[in-house]
């Protein structure tokens, strides 16, 4: 019998709006503590929420983009816990007529299918603040500068089997509410905070008990953190022990995942409707604004770049993975570069250098303008690939055009048929025995001689000419 | 609220008006009050309650003053006419699920975290929690905390609050019914008259239910005004008039016209001479 996962995925998405959902309080990130809460986010006695209207129509946006119903007449509630963070004791959240109800997300995989993942609801609700442990010796201290942003909380269905399936989602997920400008969905951040439900059952029995892992903030966390609690839970199954419905903390240092709420400590949240705010009424032209106004999809932007550029499937989820990426990507094919070629170059070494600096895409120092004459360099032959990589990695560290650096470092290709040739018959005088065991069969000194004139000529010969040139001087 | 139905126009003219850091008022414009106090109210049809009258529990003293309340109406002109809620009794079993609901979550706020009262060296969350409101909080406050927290509670939720909420709406039913048949509706202000201080330590329910007759009015959003209609050994007594919603004028209206035929607004009670 083999296993099965089964993973569904709560996302909180942080609003981009300048005030608060109920408050007019500023929500920028990352001021003096205490300094963006006013005395209806501080929870002082007398206050009164009201709605901003601007989330409820990212909410609108969001659901419009998945294909959801958007719910007509919906409904605050109140989420009674208490935490010293959560000022008034309760937070005003959604509970039943959830502002985004139902809709999907396809997600591709990287054998190339892809699958459809319900999503069950969203739902508006304030943010609560944060409690810091570190700062005070013994005590905690409370900045309610968070306490009252918009959260949007996205809840697919349990349908993820994989924590592969889980992570396409959520880029998925993240690409959407980027390109709907809704949330800047940055994770360090914490604009962008997912939750693991986790669960394990033997192929066609029913649901086994889940575990939830609380806030994991990075993709490769969420790869880890589901794989080690998959792990767990069939290891402790397969020694006669069960899962116990808990939430869960991931150590990103251990990588492991621990308990932090067993079940008998859950909360009765109590949930009500909240007194304070009365019912939303949307109506179906308020809707069918905003679905007039959304911008190209991701996805729809994939199939048109794969479709225009004849792409692999692959890179054109790639390049569409953020807007600006695809942005990039059509301002590089505007300078007449080739599509493939520029696909490679921004998913291989741009991407990957990005990554390694741990950068934004927005943030890399080489613009289109820039990077489209370094691929152009190697399109009309005055460069080799390999050295178009050097000359990336010096454009990287500087400000100088790629034609700047060719003729600083003297590294312009060398495609004089003449000149190669003159190369080709250097080395073949100087390595007669090689030349001797090649014309006898030994084919894989081939590779030998190529190494020979690149070192001579520092790797500027144009490899394809040298290859033609090399194959008729050994073989007359 | 004031010494007169004119001081309470005058009152709600600085009070009324749209609050939009109040997501509950209403957007309606702002009136001037103390305009049409003069009309009179000949051929105003006033429904009275017949069965808050009736109530076993109406001193009998009170319900004659109502009478001779209601008798100076209707020599001014107003026309009297018996009017049945039938689903008022229900008002105080409802409001004391619905009210308590609401004020258990709204006092949560006081934790001893950030504001209010704080008890002594907390030995930890728990503690500073439960020892910040155990001493904080009065009796009456804390019975309703557990009453609130109990109606909401998973597994009553659903057989406590969400039928007292159903049956708010009966309740607010049978007042626009009858505002389709009458302008305004009478009734006792309390059952009886005022209880002595000590009274309010022992049985909470007997408290609770001298709000029997004005607590439909809350529960179904509607304007009411209590009128002056007497003493009885030295104790004031009153009636309450009930307005349609948003229909204020009409309520200062009859008052203030009540006042020009009688004195009792103007009767202090004994010690207070």
């Amino acid at each position: 019998m083999t296993w099965e996962t089964v993973i569904g995925l709560e996302v909180h998405v942080q609003l981009a709006t300048a005030s608060k959902l109920f408050s007019g309080a500023s929500t920028t990130f990352g001021q003096a503590p205490n300094s963006q809460a006013c005395a209806i986010d501080l929870g002082l006695p007398g206050v009164l929420p009201v709605l901003n209207r601007k989330a409820v129509d990212m909410a609108i946006r969001f659901g419009t983009a998945i294909g959801a119903d958007i719910t007509q007449k919906t409904l605050f509630a109140r989420k009674n816990y208490f935490y010293p963070d959560l000022p008034k004791g309760y937070q005003i959240s959604q509970h039943h007529g959830p502002i985004v109800d139902g809709g999907s997300l396809d997600i591709e995989l990287k054998d190339g299918s892809s699958k459809t993942i319900a999503i069950e609801r969203a739902h508006l609700e304030e943010d609560a603040g944060k409690s810091l442990h570190d700062d005070f010796q013994g005590q905690t201290g409370i900045d309610l500068n968070r306490a009252g942003v918009p959260l949007l909380e996205i809840v697919s269905s349990p349908s993820m089997g994989s924590s592969e399936e889980a992570v396409a989602y959520l880029k998925t997920l993240h690409s959407l509410v980027r390109c709907l400008g809704i949330s800047d969905a940055n994770m360090q951040e914490g604009s962008f905070r997912c939750d693991c439900n986790v669960s394990v059952r033997h192929q066609g029995q029913p649901l086994g008990t889940r575990t939830e892992t609380k806030n994991v903030n990075s993709f490769k966390f969420v790869e880890k953190a589901i794989q080690y609690e998959v792990q767990r839970q069939i290891t402790l199954i397969e020694s006669g022990g069960k899962v116990d419905q808990e939430t869960r903390l991931f150590d990103p240092s251990t990588g492991e995942t621990r308990v932090m709420r067993s079940k008998e400590d859950a909360n009765d949240y109590r949930y009500f409707p909240c007194p304070d705010l009365l019912p939303v009424h949307i109506d179906d032209g308020y809707i069918e604004d905003i679905r007039a106004n959304l911008p190209e999809l991701p996805w729809q932007t994939r199939d048109r770049l794969q479709k225009a550029h004849q792409l692999s499937r692959y890179d054109a989820t790639v390049l569409t993975s953020q807007t600006a990426i695809g942005q990039y990507f059509e301002a590089i094919i505007g300078y007449g570069v080739t599509p493939k070629l520029a696909a490679n170059w921004i998913t291989g070494e741009l991407m990957g250098m990005l990554n390694k600096n741990n950068l934004e895409f927005q943030d890399t120092p080489i613009d289109a303008k820039r990077f489209a004459p370094l691929l152009q360099r190697i399109e009309d032959g005055t460069i080799s690939g390999k050295i178009a990589k050097n000359i990336f990695e010096t454009m990287w560290n500087g400000t100088d055009t790629v034609d700047v650096i060719i003729e600083a470092k003297g590294l312009k290709q060398i495609s004089d048929e003449d000149a190669i040739k003159a190369i080709i018959q250097q080395v073949l005088d100087e390595n007669s025995g090689q030349l001797e065991q090649y014309r006898s069969g030994k084919d894989k000194l081939f590779g030998f001689f190529i190494g020979q004139v690149m070192k001579l000529t520092q790797g500027k010969a144009n490899p394809q000419q040298l290859n033609g040139l090399l194959k008729k001087a050994l073989d007359t | 609220m004031g010494a007169s139905a004119e001081d309470c126009a005058m009152l709600l003219n600085a009070m009324a008006g749209h609050d939009t850091k109040d997501s509950t008022s209403v957007p309606h414009e702002k009136q001037d009050y103390t305009k049409g106090l003069e009309h009179g109210i000949k051929g105003l049809k006033i429904g009275v309650i017949t069965n808050c009258l009736k109530d076993e529990g109406l001193d009998p003293g009170i319900k004659n003053k109502i009478e001779d309340a209601i008798t100076v109406l209707e020599q001014l002109g107003a026309i009297i006419q018996p009017i049945e809620l039938p689903n008022q009794h229900h008002s105080v079993a409802c409001y004391y699920i619905i009210a308590p609901a609401e004020a258990s979550s709204n006092l949560s706020r006081y934790d001893g975290v950030r504001f209010g009262y704080r008890c002594d060296n907390p030995k930890s969350l728990d503690d500073l929690y439960q020892r910040s409101r155990s001493e904080g909080f009065g009796d009456e406050v804390k019975r309703r905390i557990m009453v609130g927290t109990y109606v909401l509670s998973s597994g009553f939720y659903d057989a406590y609050y969400i039928k007292a909420q159903k049956i708010r709406q009966l309740i607010k039913q049978d007042y626009v019914k009858a505002f389709k048949k009458v302008d305004i509706l009478l009734s006792p202000t309390s059952p009886n008259t005022a209880l002595p201080l000590e009274r309010d330590h022992h049985d909470p329910n007997a408290i609770y239910l001298a709000d029997k007759f004005t607590i439909g009015t809350n529960m179904a959003g509607l304007p009411g005004i209590a009128l002056p209609a007497g003493l009885i050994n030295g104790l004031p007594v009153g009636f309450q008039l009930t307005g349609n919603y948003l229909d204020e004028a009409t309520l200062l209206r009859v008052g203030h016209q009540f006042q020009q035929a009688t004195d009792w607004h103007k009767a202090m009670p004994a010690g207070f001479e």
